[in-house]
């Protein structure tokens, strides 16, 4: 499985729950309906790879990095994320509640409609990002940074009694 | 099986779900809210023929769709209500199970909340429509509403397996196990959470 994961190529219905992944290079991939829930990356690359309806929820991934990668409603639940970098990904509608994430970077993503409900985020920094619609509620922060991004277009605060069931939208330091 | 999301951007995003066997062109749409040229396109591009339409709460969604899918589709609908929009439906109930597409389709209540509200299980999927979304129980709903659905949901979710993943109407996907454990909703029924 390492060699054809390290070839790249398409993917679908894949489960490495559970499975620990060390030190690969991912090249071009595809991978659709895959299961990663709860495994273990330490040191993985992942270039120019597609992720649709996948699941990494309670995974824990250590020096991990996705670049020109994207991720279509998958799910990080509870996942810890630890020096963990996106870079150039498309991020849209994907699950991060609950997850620790910490020496995190996103940089130049599209964030939109994604979940951070709950999450938290140590020395995180999302830079030139677009959070649009995201939701970061009841998110647990040191040292967050919204760079270059537009966290006043993001949801920030659960609905209030006052609020008509809106989801309220709220002031972030940045 | 095959899976395919689509998304319909009208006040605020809505997920369909497009879903088939592997070998075979007969399909079930999940919550079609309309029927745009994406969603044709997926079909189409994919060889796939409509046969079965699931509404997991018509009274919540906008089924403006579904008088033009019929057009195109020979497909039934399935719902909690004898008609949808004037279109006759195949009436489900919690505790049917279908067969559809070579697929089983359990049927599960939601009676606490509402007796027009069910939710579709397929193989290690689980359509929720408009209950909840991820992290967040009937996002729309009034208090009592959302205490109800929790009540509901917890129920309904002790009995399937906690890697079910969860399709919601609006946002994305989840599992039984993450909103089970994250989502304070559910997990704080003791001190009313959603309260």
């Amino acid at each position: 499985m390492y060699q054809s994961l390290q070839a790249g190529g398409n993917f679908s219905g894949l489960n490495v729950s559970q499975m620990p992944l060390l030190n690969l290079n991912i090249p071009k991939s595809e991978f659709r309906c895959c299961r990663f829930s709860r495994s273990a990356f330490r040191r993985m690359n992942f270039q120019d790879c597609d992720f649709i309806n996948c699941t990494f929820d309670f995974a824990v991934h250590e020096e991990v990095q996705f670049i020109d990668c994207s991720f279509i409603h998958c799910v990080f639940s509870g996942a810890r994320l630890h020096n963990f970098q996106m870079r150039r990904c498309e991020l849209i509608e994907n699950n991060f509640n609950g997850c620790h994430l910490s020496n995190a970077i996103f940089d130049d993503c599209d964030l939109t409609r994604s979940r951070f409900i709950g999450t938290h985020l140590f020395d995180t920094e999302i830079t030139n990002c677009n959070v649009r619609e995201a939701y970061f509620i009841d998110i647990v922060q040191k040292r967050l940074s919204f760079r270059m991004s537009n966290p006043k277009d993001a949801y920030m605060a659960r609905p209030s009694a006052n609020s008509g069931g809106e989801l309220g939208y709220a002031p972030i330091h940045t | 099986m095959r899976l395919f999301t689509l998304n319909v951007e009208q006040q605020e995003t809505e997920n369909s779900y497009l879903i088939a066997p592997d070998n075979a062109s007969d399909a079930i749409l999940v919550d079609p809210t309309s029927f745009t040229v994406s969603m044709l396109r997926t079909i189409e591009d994919n060889e796939l023929y409509i046969r079965s339409i699931l509404l997991t709460h018509p009274r919540e969604l906008r089924v403006s769709g579904i008088g033009t899918i019929l057009k195109v589709y020979d497909a039934t609908l399935y719902a909690t209500y004898p008609n949808v929009h004037g279109y006759p439906t195949a009436r489900v109930q919690g505790g049917d199970t279908l067969e559809l597409s070579g697929f089983h389709v359990k049927v599960l209540s939601l009676d606490e909340y509402s007796r027009h509200a069910v939710m579709f299980s397929v193989s290690s999927f689980l359509f929720c429509g408009p209950a909840m979304s991820a992290g967040i129980v009937a996002e729309n709903g009034t208090q009592i509403e959302r205490m109800l659905l929790a009540e509901a949901l917890r129920k309904q979710f002790s009995m399937l397996s906690p890697t079910t993943l969860l399709f919601p109407l609006h946002g994305p996907p989840s599992t039984i196990e993450a909103e089970l454990t994250l989502n304070i909703d559910l997990t704080d029924p003791s001190d009313g959470g959603v309260l």
